[in-house]
């Protein structure tokens, strides 16, 4: 508890009514939280989850969202032992033939999420947000002037709440922004291990049920992220589901697990709008289609980069839904390209046979795939 | 006796969701509100504050806007808005642990419900199976009267049930209206404490079964004992009237904590081989000050042991049976137990008795 003590004695006095009140301190209302203090604003961030919340994630950063953690002023403040730069991603299919599909520039980056958070935090804090951790929230009531925010520490007032409460956001539910979704549903499961990584790249090992990723965190840590489809895997564990990669099974033979098994889902999440009288949704509350794109955390931080630029407008001109317009035109713009290029991927996993004539042109048409890899990389913009 | 517990086997908890009502008031609002209907003045008026601002509440959630527990003064009027209240109170709760859990309302296999503050037949139970179209062969145990220990109670009979059926999904429901039982006629000490204590709020818990709930889910609940107090039934409970619930609290209940509790929990602890020392996650019901101080002393706990349960009862009061659920789910939320870890869920109510559940992640 002492580090929540800590956050909540930071900066006194604190305001009355907060300008902004985010609800979840990972990387989505954190970015938010940084750029709305860039800005002027004043705000509190109440996550539910001890300090660092960990979370399943990919822990893998695209070009696009390395540009966003730069812009946010995020890299003074990261603990450099729990990164791992990568060049690229390799996708290798059951007969290990695979393709490799080269970034841009200077690559991606593998942050443990921890890491990541504790920067994003105290990157915050020192511009003037008060970030409040195990602090549950319990109902959000938005009144004509104000919302109010009850917690299991008290309740507190804004003039507007972001939603940043992930994937399973009851934010999004209950302000009634959730759409049903028809796709399959997909599920993923998150353990990180000790060995060495073996290659720069981000490896995807494909299956028909699913893919397992492994993006290196550290020198000597690689996070592996198993996900499968509902219902196709009986018993759905680390052990049950490596045995599926037996080139995986290879690499991690005999390295220690040094993280607990996490799992998250289902995948994907719609929602019928990003915002509502004084709330707005951002990261993956926002919307989330897939992880084989792995470009969530590029999505949120550009989203919250747009929310948090969008934010001192949307205050003074009242912070109802119709202030909001153009955040949520240009999110469901950056929203929509992630989406084609998540589906795509997503589609042509699904599919053996034609997943197998891709790479294999692919594999034989260098050029043609480094175009394709620079011109998604365009496609997810960056606002940085 | 010592009970053979099979880690595996064990049923899980596996999510809590949490509804308070949209009305809140801070508590020096709610304190003035009553004086004045009371029409206190002077020294009695001094007191009245005094037990208001000793049990240690800063704001509270209520079932109804303020000036409409004037209309609900007979009994009949009291339930109906409890049943109305209650019911959609409920259905967010489990909404909320249903969606957390990820789990469809039609897979849960068996409903228990349990609250003190209404009465009901059929229970409001039978509106969540309507409302959220649960199956039909679901089978249901309402519990009235456990008062405070029912979340407590309520997890360790949903814990034995899923013992004898591994593969089936639990739903445990606690919905307490604490301040449409107020009598406003009543000015005895125990009701101006219970005026300044009690709030309103509902938690449902989604419980697995150790079978369906696979190998790394946690916490799973390890064990429960029940203590049953003889010849204590004048410490706590209602006095049913023709107006509704007239509270009796005495107060000697501090005392019971502080003299009893502690042998329980040893013997209980003792027989799954622990000791308090091996208990990391303290998850007490908000009794009020006092029994939250009696309960660290006599158990010798660390000073912020409890800490959960003070900044629980701090922001929103104490909501009898859901209580402990709340300080439960602000721990589960917290994610900061780590594989391992023990946990004592304990919860004291009318009887005298109370209920230990023994968690581990």
């Amino acid at each position: 508890m002492a580090d929540a003590k800590a956050a909540q004695s930071a900066r006194a006095p604190h305001p009355a009514r907060w300008d902004v009140v985010i609800v979840g301190g990972g990387p989505a209302g954190l970015a938010t939280a940084i750029a709305a203090t860039g800005q002027g604003l004043s705000v509190l961030v109440l996550e539910r989850r001890a300090f660092p919340p960990d979370k399943v994630c990919g822990e893998g950063v695209l070009p696009p969202g390395v540009r966003a953690l730069e812009h946010l002023g995020v890299f003074p403040y990261l603990d450099r032992r729990w990164t791992h730069r990568f060049s690229g991603i390799r996708f290798i299919q059951e007969d290990r033939s695979s393709i490799e599909a080269l970034l841009p520039g200077a690559g991606g980056l593998g942050i443990r999420r921890t890491a990541l958070v504790e920067a994003m935090t105290r990157r915050a804090q020192d511009l003037g947000a008060v970030v409040r951790h195990q602090c549950a929230v319990y109902r959000v009531v938005r009144e004509p002037t104000q919302v109010v925010v009850h917690t299991s520490v008290g309740t507190v007032c804004g003039r507007m709440v972001v939603a940043a409460d992930g994937l399973n956001s009851l934010l999004r539910r209950t302000a009634g922004l959730e759409a049903d979704s028809s796709w399959r549903r997909r599920f993923a499961l998150r353990q990180h291990f000790r060995v060495q990584p073996w290659t720069d790249l981000v490896e995807v090992y494909v299956d028909r049920v699913g893919e397992a990723v492994v993006t290196p965190v550290s020198d000597d840590c690689v996070n592996v992220n198993f996900v499968w489809e509902d219902g196709v895997i009986a018993e759905p564990g680390v052990q049950s589901l490596a045995r599926r990669f037996p080139a995986l099974q290879l690499r991690l033979a005999g390295a220690p697990a040094i993280s607990s098994a996490q799992g998250a889902g289902p995948m994907p999440r719609r929602v019928t709008g990003r915002c509502s009288d004084r709330m707005a949704l951002v990261g993956d509350a926002a919307g989330f289609v897939d992880s084989i794109s792995g470009d969530g955390l590029s999505v949120a931080l550009n989203s919250a980069l747009l929310l948090g630029r969008h934010l001192p407008a949307v205050l003074a001109d009242g912070a109802m839904r119709a202030s909001m317009r153009t955040y949520e035109r240009a999110a469901r713009r950056l929203f929509r390209r992630y989406w084609l290029v998540t589906t795509g991927l997503l589609v042509l996993a699904r599919h053996p046979r034609a997943r197998a004539a891709a790479i294999n042109y692919l594999a034989t048409h260098r050029a043609i795939g480094a175009a394709l890899t620079r011109r998604a990389m365009q496609m997810m913009v960056s606002v940085a | 006796m010592v009970q053979e517990v099979c880690p595996s086997e064990s049923p899980v908890l596996r999510s809590i969701g949490r509804a308070l009502p949209e009305h809140y008031f801070r508590q020096e609002v709610l304190t003035e509100a009553l004086a004045d209907e009371w029409r206190l003045t002077g020294e009695t008026r001094a007191h009245f504050e005094r037990f208001h601002r000793a049990v240690g509440v800063r704001g509270r959630h209520l079932a109804l806007p303020m000036a409409r527990y004037r209309d609900v003064d007979t009994f009949a009027k009291a339930n109906d808005a409890w049943i109305d209240a209650g019911s959609d109170l409920g259905t967010l709760a489990v909404q909320a642990a249903l969606a957390e859990a990820d789990v469809a309302a039609a897979e849960v296999d068996h409903l228990f419900f349990t609250t003190v503050t209404g009465v009901a037949s059929p229970g409001i139970d039978a509106k969540f199976i309507n409302r959220l179209n649960m199956r039909p062969d679901i089978k249901r145990t309402p519990m009235f009267g456990l008062g405070c220990v029912g979340g407590a109670a309520g997890l360790a009979r949903a814990a034995d049930y899923l013992r004898a059926f591994p593969m089936h999904t639990v739903l445990l429901v606690s919905v307490e209206l604490c301040s449409l039982t107020l009598q406003l006629h009543d000015r005895s000490v125990a009701n101006m404490i219970a005026s300044g204590l009690f709030a309103d709020g509902a938690a449902a818990v989604v419980l697995f079964g150790g079978a369906r709930a696979g190998g790394a889910a946690v916490p799973r609940i390890l064990a429960s004992r029940s203590m049953f107090f003889h010849d204590t039934e004048e410490l706590m409970g209602w006095q049913i009237r023709d107006s509704g619930f007239q509270v009796l609290l005495a107060a000697g209940v501090p005392h019971l904590v502080r003299t009893r509790l502690r042998a329980g929990v040893d013997a209980f602890l003792q027989a799954q081989g622990l000791a308090r020392r091996n208990i990391r996650h303290w998850i007490a019901h908000t009794g009020g000050p006092k029994v939250l101080q009696a309960m660290e002393s006599s158990l010798e706990l660390p000073a912020d042991a409890l800490a959960r349960s003070w900044a629980s009862l701090a922001a929103i009061g104490n909501l009898s049976s859901a209580s402990v659920l709340f300080v439960a789910g602000d721990l589960l939320d917290s994610r900061a137990a780590r594989p391992g870890d023990y946990g004592l869920l304990l919860s004291m109510g009318p009887g005298f008795c109370g209920e230990l559940v023994l968690l581990q992640w």
